[in-house]
């Protein structure tokens, strides 16, 4: 896939906070990428460089190998999904979408025709006439999703398009908009603090914090091995805890001694301290003495399709946090095993540099 | 109910306030010296003297509202745009003057533009010729638009304040120009402002007598200035009804008109 859209060395402030460090980011011809992180990451800030709202106080940003720095918002082809909407409260379902191609000077029956479809696209068909103020929030949504693409844009700008939306409206959306991605076969740039959205919707996720990014690659990369403590932390639920490496392919966490799949080979030295991510759901319970270690449950929650249980380790205060499908009763004693590839090994922070990606732990 | 009984002190200000003297001003305006009824107070207006103070009543009224229009838009918009919390600072410049007396302030114009004024004063020392300022209708203009300005900036700054700036980014988002954002978006969306500016500014022109006998010499008559020598100087209160009615109509049919513009935030005005 060909390169659309580059930030090069893109730096930002608003008086002395700095919002974007130096951030390097490529979006490929077509992709789903999602800019993802908590509120005050510096997400939106880059959405809006490339949307042309923001200027950068350092680097440059590319569209299609041009150098679009200094263009304005109107002049650029791509289009954007407002938080809010920013629907014409003045303006009717149907003016509000022949927006920008009246501006662009379409003939009457193209904007006509052009509009028509994209209702149609955005399951709302006939709905023309109708005042934006009649219609929900789901509806409000659709509309905006049908004003920015009717101009063909050949990237779409989303930010936080679902937030105001309730859960199963906001499901229901994901599923729209990828299949609109499918169907207009065009980039779409997505930001968003719910982890969720960004793992279903996405072909790469850009996790940000503090104006770096943390990481990159595709949903599975993220959560399965996610490469510091933060990502481990903001992606799903985690048991993040401090470790040494005893030897090639084993690490010892809380006094424990795990096998795993990491050593040497990239870059881990037997005795190093490291960070060790463990999913809850990756551990398995075996009866009591069976597996790599001990413990006492000492709290269960069933949280739809499965439970969530603390275990306290046995001989020590340490506990761990558990997902299975079966139930198991508070307060008794069990085995517990995590296969060597479902430990996921990080670096410690070294530099100050990387510390500071680190900081929210 | 409750509300019904707190409401009682206001009927009572209304019917104190507004109902009776309009019902006295169309008892006197419809009725001659003798109690008898007549119509001829009212076609009063069509004589050749009212006729031209009306028509130069709404020429003027008309022109200075343009004139505030013109100035308040653009500043609403850089107060609008401005940041830091500035904003409230330049408002308050604005509304500064208002807490001096209306007609001290037109005095005070009375200072700068007469014959040997300062103005003229600050001409000569350039050697220029000294200017007819006073007594005319660009003074009356100059006049309304320094009292009048404020109401015609209050509410637009309102309403351009309350613009989502995500609007303005969508239209640029979608293509737009400067001029289009402007001629599409933020000016439809202050309509309700503009109008309710206009309605506060033409009004009190239209109707004003203060700002002309001021700045106008008594040579200029607008038709507040007849209306007030007739209950003044004529003590003829029947006439003086008669003609205030004929503005009532005119005050009346420009609200109407300006309605059509705004139909929702207008109708609180009639």
């Amino acid at each position: 896939m060909a390169e659309l859209i580059r930030l090069d060395n893109i730096s930002k402030s608003y008086g002395d906070n700095e919002v974007l460090d130096e951030l390097t980011l490529t979006v490929e011809e077509n992709q789903f990428v999602t800019l993802l992180g908590p509120s005050g990451c510096g997400k939106t800030t880059t959405l809006r460089i490339i949307g042309g709202f923001e200027k950068p106080d350092q680097g440059r940003v590319y569209f299609d190998g041009k150098d679009i720095t200094d263009l304005p918002p109107n002049m650029r082809p791509l289009n954007t999904v407002f938080q809010n909407y920013a629907l014409f409260p003045h303006m009717t379902v149907g003016e509000n979408i022949a927006f920008g191609l009246k501006v662009s000077g379409k003939s009457d029956q193209y904007i006509k025709d052009k509009v028509k479809y994209a209702l149609k696209l955005v399951n709302l068909k006939g709905f023309e006439n109708r005042k934006i103020t009649q219609l929900s929030g789901g509806q409000q949504q659709r509309i905006a999703m049908a004003r920015a693409i009717v101009n063909e844009p050949k990237v779409l700008l989303l930010d936080e398009p679902l937030g105001a939306l309730d859960l199963k409206l906001r499901q229901e959306m994901q599923y729209e908009l990828v299949r609109l991605k499918k169907e207009l076969g065009i980039t779409f740039i997505y930001v968003t603090h719910d982890q969720e959205e960004a793992l279903t919707m996405s072909d790469k996720v850009v996790v940000m914090n503090d104006g770096y990014i943390q990481q990159e690659g595709t949903p599975e990369q993220i959560y399965n091995e996610p490469e510091n403590a933060f990502v481990a932390d903001f992606i799903g639920d985690s048991n993040i805890i401090p470790g040494r490496m005893v030897e090639d392919r084993l690490v010892e966490i809380k006094g424990v001694k795990f096998p795993c799949i990491d050593g040497t080979e990239n870059g881990f030295r037997p005795g190093q301290r490291v960070d060790v991510v463990i999913r809850p759901e990756d551990i398995e319970i075996r009866p009591y003495g069976e597996g790599l270690f001990n413990g006492t449950i000492t709290s269960k929650l069933f949280i739809g399709v499965h439970y969530e249980m603390l275990v306290k380790q046995e001989g020590g205060k340490f506990e761990w946090l558990l997902q299975n499908y079966d139930e198991h009763q508070v307060g008794s004693e069990i085995g517990m095993y995590v296969r060597p590839e479902n430990i996921q090994i990080m670096h410690k922070p070294q530099s100050d540099d990387e510390k500071r990606m680190n900081l929210e732990i | 109910m409750a509300s019904r009984k707190w409401a009682s002190p206001f009927i009572i200000w209304i019917i104190a306030g507004t109902v009776i003297p309009i019902l006295s001003i169309f008892y006197y305006g419809f009725t001659t010296r003798d109690g008898g009824f007549t119509f001829d107070n009212v076609t009063a207006v069509f004589t050749h003297d009212h006729m031209q103070a009306l028509g130069l009543s709404l020429g003027l009224a008309f022109a200075s509202t343009i004139v505030c229009l013109i100035i308040a838009f653009p500043m609403a918009m850089i107060l609008r745009d401005s940041k830091f919390g500035k904003e409230g600072f330049m408002i308050f410049v604005f509304i500064l003057p208002m807490w001096m007396n209306f007609l001290l302030r037109t005095m005070a114009w009375q200072v700068l533009l007469e014959r040997a004024g300062v103005i003229n004063s600050i001409l000569a020392i350039f050697g220029l010729p000294p200017q007819q300022l006073m007594n005319t209708p660009g003074a009356i203009i100059l006049g309304m638009v320094y009292d009048f300005l404020p109401f015609m900036i209050l509410p637009i700054y309102n309403t351009v304040c309350k613009i989502d700036s995500n609007l303005i980014e969508a239209a640029y988002d979608l293509g737009a120009s400067k001029m289009t954002v402007y001629a599409r978006v933020i000016i439809p969306l202050t309509v309700p402002g503009i109008v309710s500016g206009i309605t506060m500014v033409f009004i009190p022109a239209l109707t004003t007598f203060v700002i002309s006998n001021m700045l106008g010499g008594g040579k200029i008559n607008l038709i507040g200035n007849i209306i007030e020598q007739e209950f003044t100087v004529n003590s003829n209160w029947y006439l003086g009804s008669g003609l205030s009615l004929v503005m009532m109509i005119f005050i009346i049919a420009s609200m109407l008109i300006l309605n059509k513009f705004d139909k929702t935030g207008g109708q609180a005005l009639i």
